[in-house]
């Protein structure tokens, strides 16, 4: 199930081309503001984190679209759920594809930050272990709320609130990390609540997959 | 014995009203059950409460004894809705390979049902295509053989005539014969007042005619009794 999304992901390139282009757009206009307004230090660094983040937390809504409101709309969810599989399986295999997307993204998009950030973000390693952990969460969060909405019609609205209310906490625990300056556990603890969610969410897909 | 039963089943989509109402219904053993009805009366969703893809509010589908909705019921099925379920991306072979994965077989065409399928409805030629480049006649001969694949004694399909041209009804009918014949089951749906049941007559499939109306079955004939 994993191979064939990443194959048809490599034969619709405008869906996750735009995702790209926003997450690299995104992440260099971050980069080049945290070179201008602090270009020594790790004020830069800590600001590119929150954007990230943030830029992260609008690509788990891309890839919500491109999960299983892609399959209902295209009408293969039912090809999924008519096949000898568990739902908890088909959900997995959703939330690894939805995982590997998004860490690509994060991937391409920390490197333009790095890239436009110049001086400022020089310990931009420290960024590393933030957003692959809030990756983990926020794909989680994102094959969720996907499943959650594939058979809601008002999924406009809902799929983006759903997104926006589940990452609170992620962003709360975000600020906090930065204002500690990124010391301690915290992108440890971040990445254990994202696995602790994946098993939430896993657990409650075989109700959620149903009508 | 019946592969495929309903058990006084119901189902609403709101509170207003049911759409199915006490349904009872047995498919046996190298039969064909066909349920007749206009558009909304609720064929569809007995399909896919048959299917397993759809909870009934009351009652229930079993296959061979199974509750519908479990996947070891799933094994027993092969389920074409209105609409392919096969990818536009992919080619023909790719959508079958990976379908195939999902029922653990590794090679889709190596034989079996589904191999001759593929044969009868033309698709040979079509193997390496990607699916968005056919035509619906295609998708919907493509979504047929999906369905076959590990030759499920049970087949369920919407509408099994739509969508395809005179050579493609003659060798999905040599197809449902060959099914019938081993020992499988079909449940299949028509429009009310379509040429579809007496299309299956002359291609001698026998099948057993019921009409859906205010969300009851009532048997209205078969060729055979």
């Amino acid at each position: 199930m994993i191979w064939k999304d990443l194959l048809l992901e490599t034969r619709r390139i405008s869906e996750f081309g735009a995702a790209l282009v926003f997450a690299v757009s995104a992440a260099s206009l971050i980069g080049f503001a945290a070179n201008k307004f602090a270009p020594s230090g790790i004020t830069g660094t800590l600001i590119a984190g929150l954007g990230l983040v943030l830029v992260e937390v609008f690509l788990a809504v891309f890839t919500a679209i491109m999960g299983f409101v892609r399959e209902a709309d295209k009408g293969t969810l039912e090809g999924m759920r008519s096949s000898p599989v568990e739902p908890v399986v088909v959900f997995l295999a959703k939330l690894v594809f939805t995982l590997i997307l998004l860490e690509t993204l994060v991937a391409v998009s920390t490197g333009a930050a790095i890239f436009f950030g110049g001086t400022a973000l020089q310990d931009a390693y420290m960024l590393f272990p933030l957003l692959a952990s809030a990756g983990i969460y926020l794909a989680s969060v994102s094959a969720f709320a996907s499943a959650l909405s594939v058979y809601i019609e008002a999924r406009g609205i809902l799929l983006p609130t759903l997104i926006l209310v589940l990452s609170a906490p992620l962003i709360q625990d975000v600020i906090i990390l930065v204002e500690g300056g990124f010391y301690g556990h915290g992108s440890w603890m971040l990445a254990l609540s994202g696995l602790g969610f994946m098993i939430v969410a896993s657990w409650l897909s075989r109700y959620i997959l149903e009508v | 014995m019946a592969l495929l039963e309903y058990r006084d089943v119901w189902k609403r989509y709101t509170e207003a009203s049911y759409v199915l109402r006490s349904v009872n219904l047995r498919v046996e053993e190298g039969r064909l059950v066909v349920i007749s009805g206009p558009n909304g009366s609720g064929k569809t969703t007995l399909l896919k409460i048959g299917a397993g893809i759809l909870r009934p509010s009351r009652g229930e589908a079993l296959v061979k004894g199974v509750n519908s909705r479990l996947p070891s019921a799933k094994r027993w099925l092969g389920v074409v809705l209105h609409e392919p379920m096969v990818y536009p991306e992919l080619s023909v072979y790719e959508n079958l390979k990976y379908y195939a994965g999902l029922r653990g077989i590794e090679e889709p065409l190596a034989g079996g049902l589904a191999a001759e399928a593929f044969e009868e409805l033309g698709l040979t030629r079509y193997r390496d295509r990607r699916v968005e480049e056919l035509s619906f006649g295609w998708r919907r001969r493509t979504d047929i053989v999906r369905a076959l694949l590990g030759g499920p004694p049970v087949i369920l399909i919407d509408e099994p005539f739509t969508g395809l041209d005179p050579g493609a009804r003659e060798g999905l009918a040599s197809v449902f014969r060959k099914h019938l014949a081993r020992g499988g089951s079909i449940l299949a749906t028509t429009p009310l007042g379509g040429a579809d049941i007496e299309f299956m007559k002359s291609s001698g499939l026998e099948p057993q005619v019921y009409r859906i109306s205010g969300g009851g079955l009532e048997r209205v004939g078969s060729s055979s009794g």
